[in-house]
């Protein structure tokens, strides 16, 4: 039992990463992974809704009337969203008016959407919330990882704080542009999972 | 397993009053703290732009706190933003009673507007409209209007501060737009707002920004002419319609013709 938890929760950060294995959830990342701080909210406010979401699906998984099953799950993550849309407006109003409208786009997230349909729909709470925190974490270390990049040459800093001078600040570095577009993030995103498929080479598919 | 109709309907209604409940509790009892936040991010915009803390720079809660003038407050800094209100057809100021009373109206606030000066597209005209005044040494140091109109996606509201003689373009930013983020969404992009300072907004004709495709000519860079935001044409449009709408005769146009001869 111990190493199936295990498995659920890690699996998703390397062996079955839903970014770079499954390739969901590519528009946020794109979206809002120019700064470190609005990846990590992003991350964040993620992992909490399909969390949260794969909890309330799995509880009450056995009443579901399969016909209606998908749009049970979308309520329940609707209502999850906009409650975690809500939070950030009151207490991160800052980072929530730079997120804009990508919090209530994680309603069309599919990793929020194939976990709770995949998971939680047949596994019990305990492991759909272990599942569920796993793959929010899969999803925000691409999240982070790319932000990392995008923000260091992009913008010359992290979390906001300048580390390397830029030449229009009389200093040495200059950014890279084409860093702060959305492309920069598929290179990034398609670098990582080549590195991704060398090390685990049985993540390559067959032609 | 198939179940009856009668169970699905009363599953769904129970999800969906289940659901609906956490909704709406969540959404009242955070409302004041997000209301109070909305006003805050309104007050920091106000304040990036009267000049009074460096340029540029960011604006804390306690810098609102300072320079915005509080009336029920005793006493009066001598660096302040006031508020006021100007009635925008005699280009006259109000007193808070009559823009009490205006508030509190739930219709007929909208003044008729052609759709053909309608420029900025906005859905109304008010009678009324909210006015800051900076002082700097109980002096009057800078005039900032509120403006708004559409661009692309979404409309774009946000803070035109102007000279004390009502001609010459202070700053610009805006508060609230949901333009493409790296294209419209460069409104937000210091180095650009930083363009606006110094530019005259008026010429022989009435308002004359002008938002050029590309770089605007180099040399006279008071010419009311701004390049435009590569890739965001629509926006760049946007911009230049409401700024000219707003300081044109139905906007602010009165009000800042009766402050450059010296009225109030």
């Amino acid at each position: 039992m111990a190493q199936k938890s295990k498995e659920v929760l890690l699996d998703p950060l390397f062996n079955n990463n839903p970014i770079a294995l499954q390739v969901l959830g590519i528009c946020s990342a794109l979206a809002v992974t120019t700064k470190m701080e609005t990846a990590l909210v992003m991350s964040l406010a993620l992992t909490a809704v399909v969390t949260c979401s794969n909890v309330a699906v799995s509880l009450i998984r056995q009443y579901i009337p399969a016909s209606i099953r998908i749009i049970v799950q979308l309520t329940i993550i609707a209502s999850l969203v906009i409650i975690t849309d809500q939070i950030l407006k009151a207490f991160l109003f800052d980072i929530s008016k730079q997120l804009s409208v990508f919090v209530g786009l994680i309603i069309t997230n599919c990793i929020v959407m194939g976990r709770a349909e995949a998971f939680a729909m047949q596994n019990g709470p305990a492991m759909s919330a272990l599942d569920g925190l796993g793959n929010g974490l899969g999803y925000s270390l691409i999240l982070i990882g790319v932000a990392f990049f995008r923000e260091l040459f992009g913008s010359g800093s992290l979390f906001g704080v300048q580390l390397f001078a830029k030449v229009t600040e009389g200093g040495w570095y200059t950014p890279n542009g084409l860093m702060l577009l959305s492309p920069s993030a598929f290179f990034l995103i398609g670098l990582g999972i080549w590195a991704l498929r060398t090390w685990k080479t049985d993540q390559i598919e067959e032609d | 397993m198939a179940r009856s109709n009668g169970y699905i309907l009363g599953f769904a209604t129970a999800v969906c009053v289940v659901c609906s409940v956490f909704v709406s509790g969540a959404a009242l009892s955070l409302k004041d703290k997000q209301e109070y936040n909305a006003d805050l991010d309104l007050k920091k915009n106000v304040i990036s732009v009267s000049g009074l803390t460096a340029a540029g720079g960011l604006v804390t809660e306690a810098d609102v706190s300072k320079y915005f003038h509080n009336p029920d407050a005793g006493e009066t800094s001598p660096n302040r933003v006031e508020l006021g209100y100007v009635d925008l057809s005699t280009g006259k100021t109000v007193d808070q009673a009559t823009w009490d009373d205006y508030d509190a109206q739930k219709e007929g606030k909208c003044v008729d507007l052609p759709a053909k000066e309608n420029i900025a597209k906005i859905t109304c005209l008010p009678k009324y409209k909210k006015v800051y005044t900076v002082y700097q040494n109980n002096t009057v140091d800078r005039i900032i209007l509120d403006v708004e109109g559409k661009g692309l996606w979404s409309t774009l509201k946000g803070f035109l501060a102007m000279s004390k003689d009502g001609q010459t373009i202070q700053g610009l930013t805006f508060y609230s737009h949901a333009e493409t983020p790296g294209l419209g969404g460069e409104v937000d992009n210091p180095k650009w707002k930083k363009l606006w300072v110094g530019e005259q907004a008026f010429g022989g004709n009435g308002p004359q920004i002008d938002i050029v495709k590309g770089a605007a000519p180099t040399g006279n860079t008071s010419d009311g002419k701004i390049d435009g935001l590569s890739g965001a044409t629509l926006t760049s449009n946007g911009v230049e319609y409401l700024l000219n709408f707003w300081l044109g005769s139905k906007g602010y146009g009165t009000y800042l013709k009766n402050i450059s001869k010296g009225g109030r």
